[in-house]
C-alpha cells in the first residue's frame, strides 16, 4: 500500500498521479460496450397500457322513407305529363283581387287562359277542383281528383291541352262561387289523362309576367275582369312504389336511418365512421347529386323539430356509383359524448324543391352485401391502472 | 473583488432567480429510464459535488450551499447565492429504441444568509428531485391495414423549496435541518395516432398534481483533523396526489385523490484531506423504495435504492485548477418486469474556478454514466452529462476561509 500523505511534494505528487491513472483506467474498463437486443416488453415496463382499438361493422335499423310530397313551386314552367316514372300535374291558384266588385256580376263565360311553353301535339287531361287552396310551398302529400272540372262546352271531363288557343272553358256557375264566395276559392289542378303514353308538356307559370297563367271571365252586360294566378307548382307523384330507400326531388322524400350505437363502448374514441349506402342501379334522376346528411333534433318524425337538425356532412354521388361513402366520425363521437342525441341520421337532397332528382338506396331487406352499414374504428381509453 | 466581477454575479443572480421560477416541465430529460417509478433523480447539488461523486457527498466549502446535507449550510457565513444546472446527453442502446437526445436541466439554486452572527445560517432555494421525461412511440396496423401509432408520453418532474437552518457548534460539529415544500405533476400521455387522413387522433391523459411537506436534517462532525464525517436523513415525503384522466371522450373523464410516499434516506459521507491539497471523498447512501406506494407502480418490482461514491481532488502546488475525479455506483430503485436490477455506473472530472477574493466560484464537471445493460436489461443507456454551477457572496468584507 502505497502512503500517500508524505512531507515529500515530489512523491505526493507522484502517489496522486498514480491514483488519478488508476482511476483512469477504471473509467476505461468500465466502459465496456454490450451487444445490442430488441427492446422488452413494454406491456410490463410501464405502468399503464394503451386503448385497445377495434374495428365494427354496423348494420342500421328503423330504415324508412319519409314523404313530404313538396311541389316544385320555383321553376319558371309548370309540367304535365309523366315521364321516367314520375307523373306531373300542374296545380294553380287563382288571386282573386277585386272580386268583390265583381261579386254583384253574373258570370257569362270563364276560361283558364294558359301559355304553352312546350306542347307537341295534343294532350289529354282533365281540369279538377281541388277541396284547399294552394299557397307557393304548401305540401301536397296526396291529389284529390274527385271534383272534376267539366269542359262546358263540349260536356266531358276530358280536355286537350295544345299550344293555341290558349284559354280553356271553365264552368261559369262554377267560377261564379268562387268569385262570390271566397271559402270556394280552392285550388285548381290540371292532370294527365293518358294512361298509355308517357310524355310532357310544359307551359308558363306565374314567374313570367305577361305569361303567367290567368282567368278570365266575362260578365253578363259585356264586362271582363282578369284574374291572376299568384300561386302555382308542379306536383310530381311517382308511379311506382319501391322497397328500396329512395331520396328524391320534386316530389320531396328523404331517407331515415338509426345507428345501433349502443354496440360500442360508452367510452369509446372514435377515429372513423363511415356510413355506406349502396345504390340501387338505374335508379338515379336528374344531374345533380348533392346531399344532406344531418341529425335531425328529434327522432320523431312527426314532428317538426324532426326536420331541422345538426349537418353531419353534404356528400355527392355519380349516378355510375355503386355506393355512396360518408363520414360520420365527428357526429358518432360527439352522440357517444352526449353533445349529440343519437336520433338516427336523414339523408336528403341539397336545395330541395328545385328540380326533379332521384336516388334509391338499398334497405335493411336487401341481400346482406347490399345493406346501409356503418364501419366504425374506435378505441377503448387508455388503462392507467392495469 | 472589482467592481466588474461583483456586477458580474449580482447579475448572475438575478438570472438564476429567473431560471428558477421557470416551470420544470420544459426541462426535459430523456433517458428511457425516466419512464420508470419517479423517472430519474435529479442531481441537485453544485458542480464540484457532482465531480466528487455526487449527492452523497459532504464537501467542506464555504461557497458550498448546494449540497445535500443541511448541515453543510452552516460553512456559508456570507449572503450568498449558488445556482446549479447541467445538461445531458442520453444515447439509448436498446435496438428498437435507439436515439440520442439532448436536455438541459435546471437542478438546484439556494439563497442563504445569515441569521445570528457566525453561528446561524439559513437559505432558501428550489431543487429538483425526480425527471420522469420520456416518450416512445409503438407501430400498429388495423385488421383492414390502417397503419397508427400508439405514443406513449411521460413529462413533468417532482421538486423542491427547501427552507433550511444550519448552526455552527464549532471547529467540530455542524448541524442542520430543512423543511421544505414539496411538489410536481407526472403526467402520463397515451396518444393513438392514425397515419391515414380523415381519420381522428386520440388521446388519455392522466395528470398527476402531488403536493407534500418534507423534513430533514444533517449533521457533519470532524473528530480528527483533516476528516469530516456527515450524516443526513430526509423523511419520508407522504404525498396528497389530485389525479385527473381525460380522454378523447370526455365521457370517460374521472377525477380522484390518492396519495404517494417516497421513503426515507440516509446518507453517510466522510472526507480525509490526506496531504494539503489532495482529499478524499466517499459516501453512501440508502433509501428503501419497497416503501415506496403509490403511481400504480407494481409493489413486487420496488427495491431499495443504493449509491456509492468515492472522489478525490487534487490541487497541484495550490493551483487555482483544482483536478476533481470521481466514480460511483448505484442501483435504482426498481427492477424490470422480470425481476432484473438495474445499476448505474458514472465516472466524472472536473475542475473549479475560484475568484481571486474568494467570494465567488464557477465549477465544472463532466460526467460519463451507464445506466442498465443490453446484455442483462435490455435497455441501456449511455450518459453524458455536463454539470455547471455558479456561487457568489456579497459580505465584501469578510475574507474567503482557505477550505476550499
Amino acid at each position: 500500500m502505497i502512503p500517500l500523505q508524505s512531507r515529500i511534494p515530489a512523491l505526493r505528487t507522484r502517489r496522486a498521479g498514480v491514483f488519478v491513472c488508476a482511476l483512469a483506467w477504471f473509467v476505461a474498463a468500465s466502459c465496456s460496450s454490450d451487444p445490442r437486443s430488441m427492446l422488452g416488453s413494454d406491456d410490463d415496463l410501464i405502468s399503464s397500457k394503451p386503448g385497445d382499438i377495434s374495428e365494427d361493422t354496423l348494420d342500421a335499423f328503423g330504415d324508412t322513407v319519409l314523404v313530404y310530397g313538396t311541389p316544385l313551386a320555383s321553376d319558371s314552367v309548370l309540367e304535365l305529363g309523366r315521364v321516367s316514372g314520375y307523373e306531373r300535374t300542374m296545380v294553380m291558384q287563382v288571386a282573386f283581387d277585386g272580386a268583390a266588385g265583381d261579386a254583384a256580376k253574373t258570370v257569362q263565360t270563364a276560361f283558364l287562359r294558359l301559355t304553352a311553353s312546350d306542347v307537341d301535339g295534343v294532350f289529354p287531361a282533365r281540369f279538377y277542383s281541388l277541396t284547399e287552396p294552394y299557397a307557393q310551398g304548401d305540401s301536397i302529400p296526396s291529389l284529390d281528383t274527385l271534383a272534376v272540372i267539366v269542359d262546358p262546352t263540349s260536356g266531358s271531363p276530358n280536355r286537350n291541352m295544345q299550344t293555341v288557343p290558349r284559354d280553356y272553358a271553365l264552368p261559369p256557375a262554377l267560377v261564379q262561387g268562387w268569385i262570390r264566395d271566397q271559402i270556394a276559392r280552392t285550388a285548381i289542378a290540371v292532370v294527365y289523362n293518358d294512361a298509355a303514353t308517357d310524355r310532357i308538356a310544359t307551359f308558363k307559370s306565374f314567374e313570367n309576367p305577361g305569361a303567367s297563367p290567368q282567368l278570365v271571365v266575362n260578365f253578363v252586360g259585356g264586362t271582363t275582369s282578369f284574374y291572376d294566378v299568384e300561386d302555382d307548382a308542379t306536383v310530381f307523384r311517382p308511379t311506382t312504389t319501391t322497397p328500396n330507400l329512395v331520396a328524391s326531388d320534386g316530389f320531396v322524400r328523404r331517407v331515415y336511418f338509426r345507428i345501433p350505437l349502443d354496440q360500442l363502448e360508452d367510452e369509446a374514441a372514435i377515429h372513423n365512421a363511415r356510413v355506406r349506402l349502396h345504390i340501387v342501379p338505374g335508379s338515379v334522376l336528374g344531374g345533380n347529386g348533392n346531399l344532406i346528411v344531418f341529425i335531425p333534433v328529434s327522432p320523431d318524425v312527426t314532428s317538426e323539430e324532426f326536420l331541422s337538425g345538426q349537418l353531419v356532412t353534404a356528400p355527392s354521388f355519380q349516378a355510375s356509383s355503386e355506393f355512396i361513402e360518408f363520414g360520420m366520425t365527428n357526429a358518432i363521437a360527439l352522440i357517444l359524448v352526449g353533445t349529440l342525441e343519437n336520433n338516427g341520421v336523414t339523408v336528403r337532397f341539397d336545395a330541395e324543391n328545385s328540380e326533379l332528382r332521384q336516388v334509391e338506396f338499398y334497405g335493411s331487406s336487401a341481400p346482406d352485401s347490399l345493406r346501409p352499414r356503418i364501419f366504425i374504428t374506435s378505441s377503448t381509453p387508455a388503462d392507467f391502472d392495469p | 473583488m472589482s467592481a466588474v466581477i461583483a456586477r458580474f454575479l449580482r447579475a448572475t443572480a438575478a438570472a438564476a432567480c429567473l431560471v428558477a421560477l421557470l416551470p420544470a416541465r420544459a426541462l426535459r430529460a430523456e433517458s428511457i429510464f425516466g419512464m420508470n417509478l419517479l423517472g430519474e433523480r435529479v442531481e441537485a447539488v453544485d458542480a464540484r459535488v457532482a465531480a466528487l461523486g455526487g449527492f452523497v457527498q459532504v464537501v467542506d466549502d464555504s461557497l458550498g450551499l448546494l449540497q445535500y446535507n443541511p448541515a453543510m449550510l452552516a460553512f456559508s457565513k456570507r449572503v450568498s447565492f449558488g445556482a446549479a444546472g447541467y445538461v445531458t446527453r442520453d444515447d439509448n442502446q436498446s435496438q428498437d429504441l435507439e436515439r440520442v437526445v439532448v436536455g438541459t436541466k435546471f437542478s438546484a439554486f439556494a439563497f442563504a444568509f445569515p441569521l445570528f452572527k457566525r453561528t446561524l445560517t439559513a437559505s432558501v432555494g428550489y431543487r429538483g428531485r425526480y425527471d420522469p421525461d420520456f416518450d416512445f412511440g409503438i407501430a400498429g396496423e388495423t385488421s383492414t391495414g390502417e397503419d397508427y401509432t400508439d405514443i406513449y408520453e411521460r413529462s413533468g418532474g417532482t421538486w423542491g423549496v427547501p427552507i433550511s437552518i444550519a448552526a455552527d457548534l464549532g471547529r467540530y460539529a455542524k448541524v442542520g435541518g430543512t423543511i421544505s415544500l414539496e411538489r410536481g405533476t407526472i403526467e402520463d400521455r397515451w396518444l393513438v395516432d392514425f397515419q391515414g387522413g380523415n381519420t381522428a387522433d386520440a388521446s388519455s391523459t392522466q395528470i398527476r398534481e402531488v403536493s407534500a411537506t418534507g423534513f430533514g436534517g444533517g449533521l457533519v462532525v470532524r473528530p480528527v483533523a483533516g476528516v469530516s464525517v456527515g450524516v443526513a436523513y430526509e423523511g419520508e415525503i407522504d404525498y396528497d396526489v389530485a389525479v385527473t384522466e381525460s380522454f378523447t371522450n370526455a365521457s370517460a373523464d374521472t377525477s380522484y385523490s390518492e396519495t404517494m410516499l417516497q421513503p426515507a434516506r440516509w446518507t453517510v459521507s466522510a472526507s480525509w484531506r490526506v496531504a494539503r491539497g489532495f482529499t478524499l471523498y466517499g459516501g453512501a447512501s440508502m433509501s428503501d423504495f419497497t416503501k415506496f406506494e403509490g403511481l400504480d407502480f407494481p409493489s413486487d418490482r420496488l427495491t431499495e435504492e443504493r449509491v456509492a461514491s468515492f472522489g478525490l481532488e487534487y490541487r497541484i502546488r495550490g493551483a487555482r485548477l483544482p483536478i476533481r475525479a470521481s466514480a460511483r455506483y448505484e442501483k435504482l430503485p426498481y427492477t424490470l418486469p422480470a425481476g432484473e436490477e438495474i445499476t448505474r455506473v458514472s465516472f466524472a472530472l472536473g475542475s473549479g474556478l475560484l475568484f481571486r477574493t474568494g467570494r465567488g466560484k464557477l465549477d465544472a464537471a463532466l460526467q460519463f454514466g451507464k445506466m442498465g445493460s443490453v446484455g442483462t436489461n435490455t435497455y441501456e443507456d449511455r450518459q453524458v452529462r455536463f454539470y455547471v454551477s455558479i456561487t457568489g457572496s456579497e459580505n465584501w468584507a469578510t475574507k474567503r476561509e482557505g477550505r476550499y
